[in-house]
């Protein structure tokens, strides 16, 4: 029974999809860099902009475009303006993935 | 509960632990004594608000074999981003109330107690309910508490005249209440006190939701703010709303012009100035604030009232194995917001489990955007980035800032909808 159970809950972090459970975070700067994305992009729940599907080359292009483009005034452009051609990698790469 | 960690976590966890050690050059550190440490971690999380909550669910997922307790007093969290919303009439209080279930279901002990001591040589948190927590980390979330007499005559009988409504729940139908009652062509006062405060762009969007619902119920009223501040977050953006929606319906008299109350009679509903007093039929005071009660019990706060830390672990920098997130940290230039909050939980959930895993924390780079709403549907946003190294934050140069002054309405509305969205988003990985 407990191990049925435990098989349950397992499902949503093997499928990479939170129900309940999110995905899980490593301790690396891959996780502490992507803690500022969850407050709003969250796997698997309505978000501003949900990230689901989204491969890591497409993110990556996004955020440098949010981040190159001088005139735009939303948060995310305010946000990426602070955020090195590493750091959006390593970000893109970590959520890119999660979609896959 | 324990046991069924033990049988779902390992097959990511321990994978990830893994591979985040070795990249650092580090696997072999990941030897059956480090397991056993980390293993056999007691995390004790002190506050359920955006900040707790996050931390205990992340602490959880980071290090599914540690027990994490959380305490917190209250069996509902009632969320105060928002609240201005239920205010204006514009929301329903049910939409800002939360549970733990979740986060009982995840493995979590939550302890529906008050934390009423904290010994830090020997790692244990006294609980009213009589037991007592032994900790290897102490993560204190403690949010504020109302200076009760540092505003002189406002005390928690006059906030029953004079509602603070800074700590959602009946304070927030108080003021509600108080409004729908409010005579035609009647004045509400709304007092702020000097920053730092919870929520700084907080005020000034009640401000504007309040002129809102007088515009469409009592349009000859008025609303002056008495500010102890001669500026405010996202002010330009603020006053040209005003302008715009309210005509002159709000007027903001700063501390240079004498708007700093220094004096509450309830029984007279009058605030005082340093030259002056003016006389509500509505008086929303925003008190003067401190870090919660059992960061100062916990040794954790200094002569501010606020506790500080080292940017990078969020450890206190005055008890040690203690962390501090959220609204009763410094941690200027990131605000006291509930975004900031729940950032910090799981960056500060992260370093703790680094420590436990003998890795050094990290500096990394974190963010924060706090949505005001200026209409029912618009709003304007500032936002920041920050670094997080040698232990203190700092602004990222060249990022962060508010929306554009020229925006169209479609753009204030897609910054409506956002905030929305983040509301959503947010009280779902705290609470959902």
């Amino acid at each position: 029974m407990r191990y049925r159970l435990a098989l349950a809950l397992s499902l949503p972090w093997l499928a990479g999809c939170g129900g309940l459970v999110q995905a899980p975070m490593a301790l690396d700067q891959a996780a502490l860099l992507t803690a500022s994305c969850s407050g709003c992009h969250a796997a698997g729940g309505r978000a501003i902009v949900s990230l689901d599907g989204m491969a890591a080359s497409e993110l990556e292009a996004k955020l440098l475009a949010y981040r190159n483009d001088a005139d735009g005034g939303s948060a995310m452009h305010r946000m990426a303006r602070g955020y090195s051609d590493e750091q959006i990698a390593l970000i893109a790469s970590t959520l890119g993935e999660r979609a896959e | 509960m324990k046991e069924l960690s033990k049988l779902t976590s390992p097959p990511v966890s321990r994978r990830q632990l893994l591979a985040a050690l070795s990249a650092l050059g580090l696997g072999t550190l990941l030897s059956p004594a480090l397991r056993a440490q980390t293993a056999s971690a007691r995390l004790v999380v002190v506050g359920g608000g955006f900040g707790g909550a996050t931390a205990a669910r992340a602490l959880t997922r980071l290090l599914p074999e540690a027990s994490v307790t959380l305490v917190e007093v209250s069996r509902e969290y009632i969320a105060c981003p928002f609240s201005n919303l239920v205010v204006a009439g514009l929301r329903d209080m049910s939409a800002q109330t939360f549970q733990y279930r979740a986060l009982r279901r995840e493995g979590i002990t939550v302890a529906h107690a008050r934390a009423t001591a904290v010994d830090t040589a020997k790692r244990s948190v006294s609980l009213d309910s009589g037991s007592k927590l032994s900790y290897d980390r102490l993560i204190l979330a403690p949010g504020i508490d109302l200076r009760w007499g540092a505003l002189e005559g406002y005390t928690p009988r006059a906030a029953e005249r004079m509602p603070h409504a800074w700590k959602a729940g009946l304070q927030t139908m108080l003021l509600k209440e108080q409004l729908e009652g409010m005579p035609e062509g009647g004045t509400v006062l709304i007092s702020v006190t000097a920053a730092p405060f919870r929520c700084p762009p907080g005020p000034y969007e009640r401000a504007s939701l309040v002129a809102g619902y007088l515009k469409r119920r009592n349009p000859r009223a008025k609303l002056i703010i008495l500010d102890s501040n001669d500026g405010f977050s996202k002010q330009a953006l603020f006053q040209a709303a005003w302008r715009q929606h309210y005509g002159t319906m709000i007027e903001w008299r700063g501390a240079a012009d004498f708007g700093r109350v220094i004096r509450a009679d309830a029984n007279a509903m009058r605030l005082h100035t340093d030259f002056d007093s003016e006389v509500g039929d509505v008086i929303n005071v925003v008190p003067p604030q401190q870090a919660g009660k059992i960061a100062r019990l916990a040794g954790a706060v200094d002569a501010t009232g606020w506790c500080p830390i080292d940017a990078t672990s969020f450890a206190s920098t005055l008890v040690p194995n203690v962390h501090v997130i959220g609204d009763a940290t410094i941690a200027a230039p990131m605000p006291k917001s509930a975004f900031s909050a729940n950032q910090q939980a799981k960056v500060c959930a992260i370093q703790v489990a680094r420590l436990l895993s003998g890795l050094a924390p990290e500096p990394t780079t974190l963010a924060n955007t706090c949505y005001s709403y200026t209409t029912p549907e618009s709003a304007i946003s500032v936002s920041g980035v920050y670094a997080s190294t040698n232990g203190q934050f700092s602004n990222v140069p060249g990022a962060g800032g508010v929306s554009p002054a020229d925006a169209s309405l479609e753009f204030r509305r897609r910054e409506g909808r956002q905030a929305a969205d983040w509301f959503t988003a947010v009280t779902r990985e705290a609470f959902l």
